[in-house]
């Protein structure tokens, strides 16, 4: 398992650091919780709100807090100058670009279990063990997908001066493919809908395999001395 | 002096002449024999129920259809660019990718126009969600129309050329992932369009839609020729500064002289 | 006149437009450029 070795070091490196000090975690989560609020007073106010607004507000909450997580992929490294000494460190770009794939999927897998549960206490659980684990599934298969995209678009982002503004732009339509088969899965979850619950878990694992590809070949594209 | 349509093009493998031609020939030519040769029929919504409220908007398709498909050619002219960028990394290349995201957002936003007073008359509605082709087509617009914003906020140089050639890449990934999540979320009904089951189209409509399908194709071409010879002097200093690299002062005169006769200059490989 | 011309009218002319324009924007920036080359060369 050597070719993991720079991953997992990179990805211990950087989740360490944000143990010690969670300043860009909590920022984030708090961003997500306080969205969450927001939402269910501004969609259903003190009524019960319907399937497609349940299914909806989550995936809203998920995208946006995913976007503000991928911005900071290499924030680090861009505030204190080490992008480079990274790049020039003995190890595969491949390997870097997983690295930090695998502390974003952390990082992500953290937050959204926060909001996935405080979404369910909110907005109300769907009923059954079945449609429970459906919306679970969808939610850690979407992560996988914010994950290897937001990494991507954050190493394209890297070098740019409008980095802030240039990362929803790419984003959000590199996610919709995503946010609509995980809508889906979450509609149905909740009773609504037609489509096929295995397909869509299919579709969202294949989105992830697709990005996670396409970043580990990019990125060492987008590394230039 | 060099024509300046139809800019001398060494490396192209379609000479510019004949695609300026052939766009000025066959888009008239089609569109002209849409209103007087091509039959008007009756168009059924796919779900067998109901009629549209009028026929005669059917000629809005022997337009929109065919910049659709310039649309995804110039995307596509794009995308393998870059791929030939990354590969070979010659400055014409990353112009050429450029000209092809920059011609197809031209002919995208035409697209959704067009189609926009489609659904209107179709539907009664500017926007049809339900769409899959829509949905599609605004999912790959909206991403390419990042690319603008991702180019022009970098100093032009490798490090550009490089991460909008893996861009314009991307965008290949992105067409066929969200045809496969819209088909799969696929709840809905789709009333859709000029009923394609053979019957219904007759001769003289598919001769018609095929020229003009060949006459924007030719369009596309000429205009992603035109765009990177425009960028590619513009990238080398003349008449205007907007591409031209930090740092790079205008050629001096020997250099003006030969352009028009060097390797890099125009056409598209696609 | 034939139902619904006013919808056909409203989309060849978007197109016409959009195209017209795009064209006119490009063969300016071509004159130019190679006005640009003329003056070069002949200086």
């Amino acid at each position: 398992m050597s070719w993991l070795r720079t991953p997992l070091a990179i990805a211990a490196h950087d989740l360490g650091r944000e143990l010690r000090r969670p300043v860009a975690s909590s920022a984030v989560l708090l961003f997500g919780v306080s969205s969450l609020v927001v939402l269910r007073v501004a969609l259903a106010g003190g009524a019960k709100p319907d399937d497609s607004v349940l299914a909806g507000a989550l995936w809203i909450v998920l995208v946006f807090a995913a976007l503000v997580g991928a911005a900071r992929a290499w924030a680090a490294e861009r505030e204190d100058g080490a992008f480079d000494a990274l790049l020039a460190a003995p190890a595969s770009r491949t390997a870097i670009h997983a690295g930090k794939v695998l502390v974003a999927l952390a990082t992500t897998l953290v937050l959204d279990a926060v909001l996935v549960g405080l979404y369910l206490a909110l907005f109300g659980a769907p009923h059954g063990a079945g449609n429970i684990a459906l919306l679970l599934a969808s939610v850690v298969l979407a992560a996988g997908g914010f994950s290897t995209v937001g990494v991507l678009v954050a190493g394209l982002g890297l070098r740019a001066r409008s980095r802030d503004l240039l990362g929803p732009a790419m984003f959000l339509p590199l996610a919709l493919p995503l946010v609509i088969a995980a809508v889906t899965a979450s509609l149905h979850a909740y009773g609504g809908g037609r489509a096929e619950p295995g397909q869509l878990l299919l579709f969202l694992a294949a989105y992830d395999a697709t990005f996670l590809v396409a970043g580990l070949a990019a990125f060492p594209e987008l590394a230039v001395e | 002096m060099q024509p300046v349509f139809a800019p001398r093009t060494t490396r192209a493998r379609v000479s510019p002449r004949l695609a300026a031609a052939l766009a000025l020939v066959l888009v008239p030519l089609a569109l002209v024999l849409a209103f007087v040769w091509a039959p008007t029929t009756e168009i059924g919504l796919i779900d067998g129920t109901s009629r549209m409220q009028y026929d005669f908007p059917q000629k809005i398709f022997y337009l929109h259809v065919p910049i659709a498909m310039a649309a995804y050619l110039c995307f596509a002219a794009g995308a393998w660019n870059g791929v030939l960028y990354l590969l070979k990394e010659r400055e014409d290349y990353d112009v050429r990718s450029y000209a092809g995201v920059h011609s197809g957002m031209v002919f995208g936003t035409i697209v959704l126009l067009t189609g926009s007073i489609w659904a209107k008359v179709a539907w009664g509605t500017w926007w049809q969600w339900q769409d899959r082709q829509l949905l599609v087509f605004l999912t790959l617009y909206l991403f390419y129309g990042a690319y603008f914003v991702l180019r022009f906020s970098m100093d032009a140089g490798r490090a550009r050329a490089r991460v909008s050639a893996v861009y314009a890449v991307l965008g290949v990934a992105l067409v066929p992932l969200s045809f496969l999540a819209i088909r799969i979320a696929d709840t809905l009904i789709h009333p859709i369009v000029l009923t394609a089951d053979g019957d219904r189209l007759t001769g003289p409509m598919w001769a018609t839609f095929g020229l003009g399908v060949a006459g924007f194709a030719a369009m596309a071409v000429w205009m992603l020729q035109l765009e990177t010879v425009g960028k590619l002097r513009a990238s080398r200093g003349y008449g205007c500064d907007e591409e031209r690299p930090a740092g790079v002062e205008a050629p001096a005169d020997g250099r003006a002289k030969t352009l028009s006769s060097t390797s890099g200059e125009a056409g598209v490989h696609a | 006149m034939h139902e619904g011309w006013e919808y056909v009218v409203a989309a060849y002319a978007v197109a016409g437009v959009t195209l017209g324009a795009w064209f006119g924007m490009i063969a300016t920036k071509l004159r130019r450029q190679l006005g640009a080359r003329e003056v070069r060369r002949d200086g």
